[in-house]
Parts: structure tokens; sequence; C-alpha cells
């Protein structure tokens, strides 16, 4: 896992001189798990990425123990230990490339589509995100709402918490890629 | 995350109300772990593969097995060829799977860094591999061809195929192209060409030549490839399903995959709109991961987990529909515009054919009161409704929405009718006091005529006949025929059964009856010939009997069957083809619609039937799937020779009946071994200890009650002897033997024989020696010699006949011996020679010269005589030159040589001398008898014989 981001950046990085990659300088991640029972949420801003503008493509990563928030530190540990397992899969990766042409250097906004691999608990999905762009001097900004199932990735909640914990987890996602050199 | 729920909650209704096709789920697993299944596809012989995390899976429905455990990779795709089934694996290799066998059929680096979206196999062996990432590859006998953007096709990402013409249309993420092998790239369609958008995740081409594509964000589109420029048609402007993950479309029905709300049908035949399969298992949030159309018509799909839905299209199950109940209809029928009418304690309603999404029911202004239901509807050529009421009489409804109800108080009929039935502009009603007939229903106040009955005049169903003629199916008085002039006949059938409830007529015309424990009766001239009493699944109640294609369909209490007499008279149960099962009906609900389709209503719902074309035998198509040998898998090849250890075996089969593969018995025999076949629901039998021999293993398959038909599946293999025992082995053991006899007795011949001659020759030789030496020319020749030495000297003289005696007793001793010693021979020769020459004087002389060690040494006896003899008689002998005879013996051979002076005139002779010690002693001796004539001599060698112990 700790392999995957740099496997993923290779190709991008490799024909580095005429791409222009843009990085993540500024990030919010956010989940929300809306059970009847309890309603838990937790944010990072350790998100890493980079936009390949010319290929229009992308890869972002979430350290999963970044996350803090939670209702208790004790159910941060059960996130980490028990459900997430981040020891063994310490990010949650999304790689893939944006559908729609649009030109990322005109400053603008669109509605695209991010397809690519979501990887979250070791568990690939194929998943296909509606993603707003708002493409400014100094960057690209990306914000972008979506639901993770949790058997879809493998993530088994035992039936006693499960008025607890939502299957669907909505997560909500804001990044800014920064333009090199600034 | 409101949103969401928002949009659920907006669904909710329309899902309420959705129809859905009669639909199973099946787990695919063999042990505890369940694999995550994301594809589909069938095989030749109808079994269903899996593709997972966890390896490659097939079953029949019943019965799973895993093929191939991939260990860590993940089964990307699976594909159908005429070579087997296709897989290919996350780690890159491709693999061709038939049995439980798999074959690397290809593996390459270039594969390993992206995954296989689509495999595609052609029937000239070329195969197509859609990769998300590098492009299109076609592999055909070990070429390699790459499509990609560098050759114009739209993008590498690949993410759906179908075969289209000669070659492939390929869905990218960047829009749809078309690609063969011989023109490369041929067009593309983008959102430029009219498509809604460019994401195109699935695409289907189905058995009627159209193209459908499914979108990320606009639904379904059906693309026309026909004209000049390409023309996209939306199939729902307004789709409301959210992505399309998978896609599959056959002769009109398309069955799309979506991200969020499962499996959604549109049937674009009849224009029956869109609806959703859907049960408990599969709600809203359901992602499709993959479908597949089964040869049956039925539809598979995936999602994602270890659970296979099987969606079967011919069949729709509506237990409600708009918030009506149709569980509990008590009247239906059709009418001739494709409309459906029934009645429930709710009211009495139409709708058109279908139940689609789109489409309303129409209530008609007909209340209906619990305590009088419509128990009978029918709809005349003017388009008007009847509706027969039991206990509120007869209601007429207009096109116009006139209501006319007629009853024993205004138009005199019995209040309780129990059918209406049009034909030929006239309508008849049975009541519980005979028939009634309005001839002019057209009239705005209809005239009823009372038609009475003989008997009981219960009459539960009537069947106006095309020749105006009418049955009548009675309570308690058989099935009453009524002719056009009036007079009426009681139709006698063979059964005891006297009550009937339903009539139908079949589109030969001729007409149908059933009741309680009638059977299915055929209105036969004048009689009824009724089959099938007693019959499963009908153990008596039988609802209705409906005309269906060439066929006779049954309702009843355990379900619905199927009739036919050229099917041998077999009845059918088509309880687990239709999921309709210990159901209740009422009389008079099932009817066919315009478009061909049955309807019944039961206490399951409203459901519709369509199976025209569909195999009603109630053959279950069998396959044996494998053959193994102490859990080694052997080839499936006809006419297999196995070793002759190869006699544990097991064979494992399966029956292709995805409705109800639990209800499958299999009925099995080994030709050979078994005397009858066995009945089992397992997939697996096995055999221990099987004696050589020839051997058909066969198969068949029935489903629920059914018999199974005559065809069976079978293999033929030879369980082969061991090589010892085989023909060729044992001919040449009896060849064998018989040589080695033969010899044997050969031998022992040759050596009697031999004996025998030697014998012979001894005899001969005794009687040729004795005749020599009685020879008379010897006596005489004694004689005179005796004579002159009695004359000359006396003393000689009896010395002579001393030796004369001697001889004589010396020959007789001697000549019954086999051999005697040399020393006893030269003993004997010297007597004779010594009588010899008291005749010849000086002129013979004999020199002996023999070895010591020689005297002991055998020979046949008189062997030595006849030669001294022989010299004396062949050779001539005078004073001058002296016949000597020299006797030699050493080294084991006996020498007898004299000077070769041939007596001058032919000597008396038997010829027996020579030859006959030649031939005893090729019985006695391996050396050779030598005779020479050289430097003037004449010489024989006689080999001597060692003295035996």
């Amino acid at each position: 896992m700790k392999l995957l981001i740099p496997i993923l950046l290779l190709p991008l990085l490799g024909g580095a001189q005429d791409r222009t990659l843009y990085r993540v300088d500024r990030s919010l991640v956010r989940f929300v798990s809306e059970a009847p029972l309890e309603r838990i949420t937790a944010s990072t801003d350790k998100t890493t990425g980079v936009l390949d503008l010319d290929q229009r493509t992308f890869a972002v990563q979430v350290p999963m123990r970044s996350l803090e928030g939670f209702n208790s530190p004790l159910q941060r540990e059960h996130f980490n230990e028990n459900y997430m397992r981040s020891q063994q899969f310490p990010n949650a990766v999304f790689a893939g490339r944006i559908i729609e042409h649009v030109d990322l250097r005109v400053p603008g906004e669109h509605q695209v589509r991010a397809k690519g691999m979501l990887t979250i608990h070791g568990e690939q999905r194929e998943r296909i995100l509606d993603c707003l762009l708002r493409i400014g001097p100094d960057g690209v900004r990306v914000t972008s709402t979506f639901g993770v199932l949790l058997e879809e990735h493998g993530v088994r909640v035992p039936r006693v918490v499960q008025q607890k914990i939502a299957n669907e987890v909505e997560v909500e996602v804001d990044l800014h890629f920064a333009k090199p050199g600034e | 995350m409101m949103r969401r729920v928002l949009a659920i909650a907006l669904l909710l209704p329309f899902l309420a109300d959705a129809q859905y096709p009669y639909s199973r789920t099946y787990e695919v697993r063999t042990g505890q772990r369940r694999p995550h299944i994301t594809t589909l596809i069938q095989d030749a012989q109808g079994l269903l593969w899996a593709g997972s995390d966890l390896g490659i899976y097939r079953t029949d429905g019943e019965r799973t097995d895993q093929v191939l455990a991939t260990e860590g990779a993940t089964v990307d795709a699976l594909g159908q060829g005429p070579t087997g089934i296709l897989a290919a694996l996350s780690t890159g290799v491709l693999l061709r799977c038939s049995g439980y066998h798999c074959d690397t059929l290809w593996a390459s680096d270039q594969l390993a860094g992206t995954s296989v979206r689509v495999l595609r196999e052609e029937e000239d062996g070329g195969l197509w591999i859609g990769t998300y990432g590098a492009g299109l590859w076609h592999l055909r006998n070990g070429r390699m061809d790459r499509f990609g953007v560098q050759n114009g096709l739209l993008d590498d990402h690949i993410n759906a195929l179908c075969s289209y013409q000669d070659g492939v249309l390929v869905a990218t993420d960047q829009g749809v192209a078309m690609c063969s092998m011989d023109e490369g790239v041929q067009f593309t369609i983008t959102e430029v060409e009219g498509l809604p958008d460019n994401l195109v995740m699935a695409l289907a081409c189905d058995t009627i030549g159209r193209v459908w594509g499914g979108t990320e964000r606009a639904g379904v589109f059906q693309l026309e490839l026909d004209g000049a420029a390409p023309k996209v048609h939306l199939l729902d402007s307004a789709w409301r399903h959210g992505p399309v993950t998978a896609l599959v479309a056959d002769d009109g029905l398309v069955w799309t995959g979506t991200s969020r709300s499962g499996v959604v049908v549109h049937d674009t035949r009849v224009g029956l709109g869109a609806y959703l399969p859907q049960d408990a298992a599969q709600g809203a949030g359901t992602r499709v991961y993959g479908l597949l159309l089964a040869a049956d018509g039925a539809v598979w799909s995936t999602d994602g987990s270890e659970r296979v839905r099987r969606a079967d299209p011919r069949v729709l199950h509506v237990p409600s529909h708009e918030g009506v109940d149709l569980t509990r209809i008590t009247a239906l029928c059709g009418d001739r515009e494709g409309r459906i009418w029934f009645a429930t304690p709710e009211g009495v309603f139409n709708h058109r054919a279908a139940f689609a999404d789109d489409l309303t029911l129409t209530r008609t202004t007909i209340t209906v009161d619990e305590t009088t239901p419509v128990v009978s509807l029918a709809v005349d050529t003017h388009g008007q409704l009847w509706a027969a009421t039991f206990g509120a009489g007869l209601l007429r409804l207009g096109t116009d929405g006139a209501l006319v109800r007629m009853d024993e108080q205004g138009a005199g009929i019995n209040d309780n009718v129990l059918s209406v039935r049009e034909r030929n502009g006239q309508v008849w009603m049975a009541t519980l006091d005979g028939l009634y007939v309005c001839r002019d229903p057209g009239q705005a106040s209809p005239g009823l005529e009372h038609v009475t009955l003989p008997g009981t005049g219960f009459v539960y169903d009537v069947l106006p006949m095309p020749d105006g003629s009418v049955l009548a199916a009675t309570d308690g008085s058989g099935v009453v025929h009524r002719s056009p002039a009036g007079g009426t006949t009681d139709l006698q059938a063979s059964a005891d059964s006297r009550t009937y409830y339903s009539l139908a007529l079949d589109r030969e015309g001729t007409a149908w009856a059933c009741g309680p424990g009638s059977g299915i009766c055929q209105v036969d001239g004048m009689s009824l010939t009724c089959s099938a009493q007693d019959r499963a699944p009908f153990d008596g109640s039988v609802y209705s009997v409906v005309p269906y294609a060439d066929r006779i369909l049954v309702l009843g209490q355990s379900g619905l069957a199927a009739w036919s007499p050229e099917n041998g008279g077999r009845l059918v149960d088509l309880g687990d083809e239709t999921g309709l099962r210990d159901l209740t009906a009422e009389l008079n609900t099932a009817c066919t619609d315009a478009h061909g389709a049955l309807w019944l209503a039961t206490s399951k719902g409203l459901v519709r039937i369509t199976l025209d074309g569909a195999d009603l035998s109630g053959e279950v198509p069998t396959a044996i799937t494998a053959m193994f040998w102490a859990g080694e898998e052997l080839p499936m090849v006809p006419d297999t020779r196995l070793r002759h250890d190869q006699d544990f075996l097991t064979f494992r089969f399966a029956g292709r009946h995805h409705a109800a593969p639990e209800n499958v018995r299999f009925h099995y025999q080994l030709v050979g071994y078994d005397e009858a076949p066995k009945i089992t629901r397992d997939r697996e039998v096995g055999y221990s200890r099987l004696p050589p021999g020839d051997y058909t293993f066969r198969v068949k398959a029935s489903v629920g009650d059914n018999l199974p038909t005559d065809r069976w599946t079978e293999h033929h293999f030879i369980i082969q002897s061991p090589w010892w025992r085989r023909p060729w082995a044992i001919g040449l053991f009896v060849l064998l033997l018989t040589g080695v006899l033969y010899a044997f007795v050969r031998v022992r011949e040759d050596r009697l024989r031999m004996r025998d001659r030697i014998e012979k020759e001894q005899a001969r030789f005794q009687l040729e020696a004795l005749r020599s030496q009685v020879n008379p020319h010897f006596l005489f020749n004694s004689f005179n010699t005796l004579i002159e030495l009695i004359e000359e000297e006396p003393d000689k003289a009896v010395e002579h006949v001393e030796d004369l005696s001697d001889l004589f007793r010396n020959i007789l001793t001697v000549r019954d011996k086999e051999l005697i010693t040399l020393d006893e021979e030269l003993d004997l020769v010297d007597t004779y020679f010594k009588l010899e020459q008291r005749r010849f004087g000086e002129r013979i002389r004999l020199v002996t010269d023999v070895v010591e060690e020689a005297r002991s040494l055998q020979l046949p006896p008189l062997t030595l005589q006849l030669l001294v003899e022989n010299a004396i008689k062949h050779n001539t002998a005078t004073d001058d030159e002296p016949l000597v005879v020299r006797v030699k013996a050493g080294n084991g051979v006996l020498e007898v040589r004299n000077a070769d002076r041939p007596r001058s005139g032919p000597a008396r002779s038997t010829g027996y001398g020579l030859d006959s010690i030649r031939q005893r002693y090729t019985a006695l001796s391996e050396r050779p008898v030598e005779v020479v004539r050289e430097g003037g001599e004449f010489i024989v060698r006689i080999p001597l014989i060692e003295r035996r112990p």
C-alpha cells in the first residue's frame, strides 16, 4: 500500500519535463456517517495528490490515521483498528482521470466526472465521481461529495453497532491543486 | 446525504408499484468464503460461470464448483468462445477453461498493468480483448493486433464491446467506435454525432440487429447504424436510474444494470415501458456489476457479492399496481385491443396489457359490492364490457360509459351469473338457473332469452361454439351440448365426474373442458374424451383450462401445467418454471391477450406468462460435466478407453433448470453395470471396482413431479482389459502353447518314428545279415570248400564245420542286440574270414590294426562283417593281387579299406549293405558314415560309439 502511490505517480512523473503537475497544497477531506443512533464525522487536511493538466489524470491519497474528529478518542481507535485496519491499509487512494475535455489552464468553472479506482480498506472499486473544478490563476480547486458503501470495500459492521454506523458514508472533498512554483 | 435520502424517498412510491419478472437469488460459493462476483458467463452446456476475487466458479444454481482458485488475483473478465470459457486475471494472464481445467492461453506484461474489461472470442478463433487503459487487442493464430488512440480509437479506456457485422463496436470513455480487423477503426460516434454522453459504460447488440448503449449520465440509447449517418435515440429521456453499469438486450427487451437501482427492464416490443425487477434482496442502492443473457431468455445479474439473481422475463408476477391489490382478482378477460380487464373487490379495471410504470390503470364506473363479486368478464364486438356478478345479476358497460344492469327483477335473469361469454355477436350467460342468451347486445336495452337445460340447471361455464351450438359445464349433469336447433345432448365422459368448471376453445376449434377430478377433457363430436385424471400435479382441483399455442394449459391448486396430445399425453408441471405453486384461483381467471400472452389471476397476484416458442415438454437439458478417476479429471472424449485399473469412477452432471434447480431429479444409469436407472438429486455419482467392459453412462433429468422424457445424455467409454487378457495376448498365448505342444509332439513323434525306424532297420539288417550269412552262395561256397576239405584235409573240414557253426551261433547271439563291442565283432569277423579264407586261400587277407581302447567301443552287430563281406563280394581277388582288407580302429573310428577293384558284372546284392549301415547310424551317432574312393582304394569309415553307462 505504501508503494502504491509512487507506482501510480510514476507514469505522471516520467515525462514531467513537458507536463504541468499540480500538487495539493490545501485540502479538506471530511466524512459523515449518519446512522439512526449516532452521527460521526471526521476530517483531515493531510491529503496529498497530483494532477496532470495535459493528461487530465490525477492521484489523491488520504492517510487514514490523520483523520480527526469522531465523538471520542476510543471511537477513533476503533475506526483505525477495527474497521479501517489502518496499520495494514494506511491510505485511501483515488486515482484516475477526468473524462470531460476541459482545458484546465483557462480559468473558469466546470462540472466534470472523475473516473478512477477508489481504494479504501485495500479494496478497489471503480467509481465515477462528479466534481466541480474551479480553475483560478494560482491553481485548481476541486470539490466533490460522494457516498462510500462500507460493504463495497469489505468493511463489515457488526450487527450490534449497525444502528450507530451508516452503511453508506458520505465523503466531502475539497482540494486545492497549486500551480508548480507558486 | 439529505439529498440522497430525499431522492430515495421520492423513488419509493414508484418502486412500490414497479412490476417484476419472476426472479430468484442463488448463492455461488463453495466454502465459507464469500466471493465478490463481478462477471458472469454461460457455457455451451448451460452452466453458469462466475468470476470473482477468489477465482472462477461454475454452478447450475444448485451445485457450485470452484473451477479455479486465483490466489490473490481477481478475475477481471469472462468470455465464452467456441473453445470454452475464457478468463482474464488481474495478473495479465488469459486462461481457457473447460470442465474443471484451465490452461494459460496467453500471458503478457502489457496486460498486467491494466485490467481487461471484456473478452469476446469469435467463431473464427479471433479473440477481442478490451482493456481499460491499453486499448483494444485482437489475438488470432498467435498474431496480436492493437487498436488505440494512435490508430483512431477514441480512447484507450474500453468499457464494453459487442459484435457487430464483421467487427466489434467498442464503448470507451470518450464515445463509441466501430472496429474491424480488416479496416481498423471505421467510424466513431461521440457527443458531436449525437451521443447523449461520451462516457459509454455498456453496449449490447441484440438478436434482431439493434445496438444499445448505456451511459453514465443519460441512461440508455439506441444506435441506428443503417443509414449514412448514425442516429441516436434515447430509450428514456427522463432517465432516473443513475449511471448504467451493464446492458443486455434480447429481441426487444433491454435490461439495464444500474449503479443504484438494480436492474431496469424495458420492453420495447409492445411498448410496455420500464419496470424494475425487485424483491427484498434487491433494494434501492443495489449496484449491478454484471449482466448475462442466458440461453433460455432469462437474465442473470450480480451485485458484487456471492449472490447472483436470475430474472425470467417470460413470467411477470404483479401482486399490486398503483395501490390496487391484485391478489384478489375475481374475474379476468382480454379484449381485441390488447387490453386486460379484471375485477377485484375494489372495482373493475382495465390496463393496457402490461404493467409498465408509465402506464396507469383505468378504473371503470362499475362499483363492486363485496357480497356480490364480479365472477366473469367479457368484451363484445361493440367494445362493451359484460360483467357477471354472483348475486346481483349482469352488468353491461358501454363504450360511452353507460351502465346497464340486468337482474331478476328487471330483465328476468337469475341473479347468480357465473360466466359470461361472447361469440358471433351473441352474449351467453351461465347461471344457477340454466343459460341465458342476449342476441342483440348492441341494443340500448338488450333482451335476454332463457335457455333451460336438463338436469340441475347449475351451470358453471358456457361456451358458444363457432357453428352456433353451445356447450355448458354443469354441476352434476356433465357437459351439455345444445344444438342451434335447441336439442340438448348430455356428453358422457368416461370418467365418473359429472361436474365441470371450465370450458375453452382452442385455435383449431376443438372445445376442452375440465372439472374436479375430470382430468382434461376434449369435446370430441358428441362425446368427451378425458385424460390425465390421476396425473400429478392435479389432484382434482382444476380451476381453469386455457388453450395456449398448441397446448392446453390448466390452472389448479398446485400450479400450472401444460398438456398436449402430441406430447404423449404427458402433463407437464410448469409450477417450477413459473413460480406458481400452492395457489388458489377463482374460476374464469385465466385468459390470453391480443399479444398472445397468458394472464392468470391467482392468490399470488396477476401473472403474465409469455411462453411462445418456449419448450413446454418438461425436458430438462442435461449435461455430463465431468468424469473423475481417483480425483483426477478424465477427458470427456466419446469412446474414451480407460486402463483396467481406472475402475473407480465418479461422474458429475448438471440439469439446466435454473428456475428451480433444487427440484431437479436425475435418472441415471451406467449401462453395462446398473440393470435399471436410478434416481438422485445429487449432481454426482460414483462407481468403484468396475470390471473391464463397454459402458455407457447416461443421465436425464426432470423437474418437480414431471417425468423425464426419453432423451438421455450419454457418455460412452471402455474400461480395457489388462493387456494379458486382451484378445491379441490370449491369441498369442494360444499360439505359443500350440507351438510348444506341437514341438513337443513333433519331437516325441520323431523320436518314436526314429526308434521305430531303427527297430525296423535293425530287423531288416538282421534279416539281411542273416540272409547274407545264409546266402546260398555263401553256403554253397562253404559247402564246396567243405567238400574239398573233406577230401583233402578232413581235419580242416571238421574245423571248417566248427567255424561255420560258431559263426552262425554268434550271429544268432548278437543279432538281437542293438550294439556289441568291437571286440565281439572282431571275433565274429575273424571266424567269418577264416571260413572265407578256406575258400579263397591266400587271395584274400585281413589285416586288423585295432588299438586297445577301441575294442571296448561299440557298433551295431554285423556291421564290420557286412563291410568285409562286401569287400570280398564286390572285388576281384587273385593270387597275384590278393584282396587285402584292412581293418583299423582308432580315434573312435573304424576304418575298412581295400583296393578298389570292382568285379566285372553285377554282383548280386540286395543293395542294403552300405545304405542300411548308414541308416542305422543316423539314429545311433551324430557322426557320419563315410564312404570314399580315393587313391584306388575303397574306404568306409564308421564311427564307433561310446558304451553307454
